[in-house]
């Protein structure tokens, strides 16, 4: 089977308006592929940058897929939340970002969405990090299909190292580019 | 298994600085790293952990100099457990006790046949500190002038285990690193 080794880290969210942040990721590839080793789902810390309005992670993947064809290429998906002083944490970010199709170093810059308030006071209590709706179905973070008629509001970026490892590509035929 | 199934990874490079674009909260720091790999790896030389010389900066400088030696050589089987580097910074308190001035953390380089041009890879990792959630461990840590510690720094270096940590970030660590490896020529291996 084609391998893909996926190594890297969650480096930090930044442009975000809140300030302490964790991120849940996870990567999800389609039914060929299948996790072999390593986590393809996580947590990180929840963090503040003492100067700056930036959360630096720094937070670990590791992970190492198989696959028998190449359809359901992995996606690498992120929900920012933000916990405010009374240590209550709502999503102020989604998004996803395709594993890059060369292998090497990649560095992906994830921006996300959040949904809109709608009334003046859903407004007031965002500003004041107590509020911020959340989506039940969480497969329209990566799935276009239903996002027709949400109100979304863009936020911040979530930057991501990544270091691809591809073998057993060239035995079973399969090009990709090289960098 | 036979011989020529191995791969072979020879990491090296320094520790080069760290800096605080506020300056330093302590004075003497020095730093422990730990090289840190997976079940399929194996040293072969070469030492995975290590303890810097107490340094202090320069005035006008914000960048704090050490120039430590790393090098270790590993032989593996899989590529999963990429070896990271831990790095735990210590310094002297206005108290005179040691404290801790956070960890970073950084994967060892990753290129396996790789058509990148240079092997050498400046990283810049920021410096991560654990931070009390208890309000009155928190007053006495302020009081104290000292800071929270990881009793195992190598939760950091797992994905799963740094749920419900809370940090707060200050300053970068500066490391200079570069890899060659062995065995993996044949291989239909790409990075």
């Amino acid at each position: 089977m084609a391998e893909v080794f996926i190594i890297g880290q969650i480096l930090k969210a930044v442009n975000f308006c809140e300030p302490n942040l964790f991120v849940c990721w996870n990567i999800q590839a389609g039914s060929l592929w299948k996790v072999v080793e390593g986590e393809s789902k996580g947590q990180t810390a929840t963090d503040r940058n003492r100067i700056d309005l930036v959360s630096v992670f720094a937070h670990p993947i590791d992970l190492h897929l198989a696959t028998r064809g190449l359809q359901g290429w992995p996606k690498f998906n992120v929900e920012v939340y933000s916990v405010n002083a009374l240590k209550q944490y709502h999503p102020v970010g989604f998004g996803f970002a395709y594993i890059p199709s060369t292998p090497g170093y990649h560095n992906l810059s994830i921006t996300t969405w959040k949904i809109s308030p709608v009334t003046v006071l859903d407004s007031i209590k965002e500003k004041f990090f107590t509020g911020g709706f959340t989506i039940v179905k969480k497969d329209l973070i990566y799935s276009g299909v239903e996002r027709y008629k949400i109100l979304t509001i863009s936020s911040g970026i979530v930057e991501v190292n990544l270091n691809l490892i591809f073998k057993n590509f060239r035995k079973y035929d399969i090009i990709f580019n090289r960098t | 298994m036979s011989i020529e199934n191995f791969y072979y990874l020879n990491v090296f490079g320094e520790i080069n600085s760290v800096s605080f674009p506020l300056g330093p909260e302590a004075k003497g720091i020095f730093i422990k790293y730990d090289i840190v790999a997976g079940d399929d790896w194996e040293v072969i030389s070469g030492v995975t952990t290590g303890l810097t010389q107490c340094s202090n900066p320069r005035k006008g400088h914000d960048s704090i100099v050490f120039n430590m030696p790393i090098a270790c050589t590993f032989r593996f089987t899989n590529i999963f457990g990429w070896p990271q580097i831990v790095f735990s910074l210590y310094g002297t308190n206005v108290w005179g006790t040691e404290v801790s001035l956070g960890y970073a953390r950084i994967h060892v380089p990753c290129q396996i046949n790789s058509s990148q041009q240079s092997g050498l890879k400046a990283i810049h990792a920021p410096i991560i500190q654990t931070i009390s959630t208890n309000i009155w461990s928190a007053i006495a840590n302020f009081l104290l002038n000292r800071n929270p510690e990881l009793r195992e720094p190598n939760i950091l270096l797992n994905g799963m285990k740094s749920k419900n940590l809370f940090t707060s970030s200050y300053g970068d660590i500066f490391v200079l690193l570069e890899t060659i490896t062995k065995g993996t020529e044949k291989l239909d291996i790409y990075s």
